[in-house]
């Protein structure tokens, strides 16, 4: 009696998990697929969203609101920030000559954006980011701004090298 | 209804006619029905096998809240095509110590041990490749020839893994063939015929299922459980254990050898599904009650092929359903499931439907 | 004391067949990772199980030398990366020992909330692996449809869906988004009646119920001697919740119940789990119902953290089990050294013992059901 029993068990059972999969079979409005590359417009992240980091620049000058400090670089925890800076020749300030982000590095921590005081770094919401060269992923954020005596020299950057430019682990900075 | 969408015989006659006037002899004649016949099989298989294997897709899919193969095609419809022309242009790697005449040879043994069945179903009065008395046996023998082409891709392979899955899908096929067998006798117990054609006339009252009072119906489950793991599908597919043995048999088989157990497991389960909608579900017979002639003929109005392929599509969906919802067996308790629950069961329903045949004890006996 | 508990596991008999070795190799779609089993069979039965880690080793301990602690918030976030911000709290708590700190109470109540609703994901995932890897394949869609729920509230509050590095030494990052908490409360009513549909479709099956019960039986005194912690141990009858037993943060302000069983197998182990998830709703929701609607989220740190001389340790319940750091400062801005105690590690070396006896498939249902992620093994 008792095989009889739980054979009966074991049948509803297993029926009612069928029945919960034809419930999600013939209710095709429960579908949960987005096509994805037709419907980019339309995609949008949610504000905090961290893509990759870009700068902020002032609307109102054009200018990036990076004063070259090299505080960000500091608070990297992998070197993905290098930041050169010279003297500006006219004003004798220190100006921002390129300020290199190594996106294969990078792990979207967000330590550079809490440790910028002057409000130059976001992280944007960008996440179609996929290159098909390696080399690609090394980036300069202020393409559009390098003083334009220094756009042709090649820049330092950091790929495989651990100590260019600002240095930023304590152990690289000496402190130990 | 005179018209060729009901009596596809009607148009076999004429053809076969036409035929023995153009070539002479009927010998020649038979001959080249013979190989237009094979030819007619073969492209048979083809399309069933892209629309298995796209419905397939499209059942899994809609069954996890997705939408399955969608760019191909509108709605994805020419994505088994593209899956075919990817296959047969791939590499054909044998691995290194392989045995290279059994790893070619298995995959056919399957595919062919598929492929020869479906001349014997009658697809509509009159439409069957091959009319024999003894079908249903010849088809229970035929079938059971797959195992040997799993079990040489499993040593063929020289792959622990895939020794293991065949191993396990010899156990699971010999075994489970006996509880299909039972099943279905208890069935041929009551229609007196092993030709289809025959087992198909005789449901013109009624079918099976429900004329065999509870017998048929317990019959048809077992069948349908038992073919579940004749075509080592889930839950009885440790064969190809894809969690565990990522492929078990066929594992090391790329391309048209990979296509070929591919198709042969579809082509299985489509078999499977014709013989039980013959057996169980009546096969062409529209659904008739006897002594109700109006519904009779109101049901008649259905062509014949569309009740049959209805009926198997249905079989074939239910099938379907099974792989998608159940996890699968391990394979000491597949083997106590067949052995200790499964046979006992259907050599009890056997001597319940041999009593209620003998005794006349079912609906409209004729 | 129970004297006449067996000490011994339970072992079926191998049938007596030649012996072989077979290679679960890193690559395999059921170890969770990249874990090679190296599995001695006779025929069907597993004879031993040997495995072999480190296949994703990358040195977090060493690079926390080179690190300074908020630095290092980033790489416990990747130990466990299913349960990422218990290990952000383990180490956050860590720092405040050190440094003396007491996070804000706004600060605690959301880390409770944040850490709960990793353990449901975390659960979630486990699940719809588990039944995969027993052969249903449905499942696992439907355990990251419910998932995606709660990534989205992660993204719209920490930034980030996997790796979230909110929890930090002071309190949390920053305030959360301003729909999280009725984001949160509309998942708590969404996911508890979807709880008993898992039940449905994988508890109620009784395939499931045959390959799982009395399989792999994990006594309680072997479990305690091999430092298993989590729902491992807790589904072999040891009453030890680290929440309960050592309270953290303000979860001694909350009432739940522990998840135990007392079988020890592998449909215990499944219990626990389901269980637990229905325990951090609880949990849940009556953070939500405790918070204080506003104060400050995060204590100010100095600017350079210098980590005190002497020996700090901390520990929390991870989904998996108990995560804890330890760590030797000795007054420079780093530590000087740095370990962390994982607990997949300490449940995958009683794997070995139990398995034997049983069947390939049962590799994969137990090693399923300890719920390994394999690079907080390897670290």
């Amino acid at each position: 009696m008792n095989i009889f029993r739980k054979s009966i068990d074991a049948l509803m059972g297993l029926l009612s998990g069928m029945a919960l999969t034809f419930y999600y079979f013939i209710r095709l409005d429960k579908v949960i697929t987005q096509q994805y590359p037709e419907n980019r417009d339309s995609l949008t992240m949610f504000p905090r969203y961290k893509g990759k980091i870009s700068l902020i620049k002032n609307e109102a000058t054009g200018l990036y609101n990076c004063t070259a400090c090299g505080l960000c670089a500091r608070a990297c925890p992998n070197n993905s920030i290098t930041v050169e800076r010279d003297k500006d020749p006219q004003t004798k300030k220190p100006r921002l000559v390129r300020f290199i982000y190594n996106f294969d590095r990078c792990t979207l921590c967000g330590l550079c954006i809490e440790a910028c005081k002057f409000n130059a770094l976001k992280m944007s919401q960008e996440f179609e980011t996929a290159v098909y060269d390696k080399s690609e992923l090394v980036q300069i954020l202020n393409k559009d701004r390098i003083p334009n005596s220094l756009v042709n020299e090649p820049a330092q950057d950091s790929s495989g090298v651990l100590t260019t430019g600002v240095k930023s682990t304590p152990q690289a900075k000496g402190e130990l | 209804m005179q018209s060729w969408l009901y009596n596809v015989d009607r148009l076999v006659e004429t053809f076969s006619n036409w035929l023995e006037l153009r070539v002479g002899s009927s010998i020649a004649a038979e001959f080249v029905k013979a190989i237009l016949a094979a030819g007619l099989i073969a492209v048979l298989v083809s399309v069933l096998g892209l629309v298995l294997v796209y419905l397939e897709r499209k059942v899994a899919a809609h069954m996890q809240q997705r939408l399955g193969p969608m760019r191909v095609g509108p709605h994805g419809i020419f994505q088994t095509v593209a899956d075919t022309i990817k296959l047969i242009s791939k590499e054909d790697i044998i691995p290194a110590h392989a045995d290279r005449v059994i790893h070619t040879v298995g995959p056919l043994i399957c595919f062919v041990a598929a492929f020869m069945v479906i001349g014997f179903i009658p697809f509509a009065p009159g439409l069957q490749v091959v009319s024999l008395n003894v079908a249903l046996l010849f088809i229970l023998g035929i079938s059971s020839a797959g195992v040997l082409g799993i079990i040489s891709a499993g040593w063929a392979s020289n792959n622990k893994w895939s020794m293991l899955g065949a191993m396990r899908a010899a156990a699971q096929i010999i075994s489970y063939e006996l509880s299909a067998t039972l099943a279905l006798l208890a069935i041929i117990l009551f229609t007196g015929t092993l030709d289809l054609q025959g087992i198909v006339e005789s449901q013109r009252t009624g079918w099976w299922i429900w004329r065999a009072p509870v017998v048929g119906i317990f019959a048809f489950l077992i069948y349908l459980i038992a073919s579940t793991a004749e075509c080592n599908r889930t839950p009885f597919d440790i064969a190809e254990g894809e969690s565990e043995l990522t492929g078990g048999f066929h594992t090391e088989f790329s391309a048209m050898k990979f296509a070929m157990f591919f198709l042969s497991e579809f082509i299985n389960v489509f078999t499977v599904s014709a013989v039980s909608a013959t057996v169980f579900l009546g096969g062409w017979m529209p659904f008739h009650v006897d002594g109700l002639d109006s519904l009779n003929k109101v049901f008649d109005l259905v062509p014949p092929w569309v009740w049959f392929s209805a009926k198997t599509g249905a079989i074939i969906f239910i099938i379907m359903w099974f792989r998608w919802t159940f996890p699968r067996l391990r394979v000491d308790q597949l083997m106590r499931f067949e052995w200790k629950f499964l046979m006992p069961l259907a050599l009890a329903n056997l001597a319940v439907a041999s009593v209620l045949a003998v005794s006349g004890f079912y609906f409209f006996r004729s | 004391m129970n004297n006449d508990v067996k000490s011994e596991v339970s072992q079926p008999q191998a049938p007596y067949y030649d012996e072989m070795f077979i290679n679960m190799g890193p690559q395999h779609p059921s170890t969770h990772g990249v874990l090679r089993l190296v599995v001695k069979l006779a025929g069907e039965t597993v004879l031993g199980v040997s495995p072999h880690m480190g296949y994703v080793h990358r040195s977090i301990e060493k690079m926390g030398e080179t690190l300074s602690p908020m630095q290092f918030i980033h790489l416990t976030s990747r130990l466990d990366y299913l349960s990422a911000h218990m290990n952000n709290w383990a180490w956050a708590m860590l720092v405040e020992k050190a440094l003396g700190i007491k996070p804000p109470e706004r600060a605690e109540y959301l880390r409770v909330i944040m850490a709960e609703l990793t353990r449901i994901a975390s659960h979630q995932l486990w699940w719809g692996v588990f039944g995969m890897d027993l052969g249903a394949f449905t499942p696992f869609l439907y355990a990251f449809r419910d998932r995606e729920k709660i990534n989205d509230i992660f993204e719209k509050t920490c930034g980030s869906r996997l790796t979230m590095h909110y929890i930090c030494p002071g309190g949390v990052f920053e305030e959360p988004d301003a729909e999280f908490e009725s984001d949160v409360r509309s998942f708590i009513k969404y996911f508890a009646p979807v709880i008993d549909e898992y039940e449905r479709l994988l508890s109620g099956n009784i395939i499931i119920q045959e390959r799982t019960r009395g399989v792999g039986v994990l006594p309680a005194d072997r479990a305690k001697a091999y430092g298993c912690t989590g729902p491992v141990l807790r589904a072999s009858g040891v009453d030890y919740d680290l929440r309960k037993v050592q309270p953290y943060g303000v979860y001694n302000r909350f009432e739940f119940k522990t998840a135990v069983a007392n079988e020890g197998d592998s449909w215990a182990r499944y219990k626990v789990r389901l269980e637990e998830m229905r325990q951090s709703l609880e949990i849940i929701r009556q953070a939500l119902d405790q918070m204080p609607k506003d104060g400050p989220v995060r204590e100010k740190l100095p600017s350079v953290i210098k980590i005190p001389p002497g020996r700090y340790f901390a520990r929390a319940e991870a989904a998996r089990g108990e995560i804890a750091f330890f760590v030797v400062g000795d007054g420079k801005p780093v530590p000087w050294r740095l370990k962390i105690r994982s607990p997949n590690f300490s449940n995958l070396q009683a794997f070995p013992e139990i398995i034997r006896g049983w069947r390939v498939a049962d590799i994969v249902t137990v090693l399923s059901t300890f719920d390994i992620v394999v690079p907080d093994i390897d670290r």
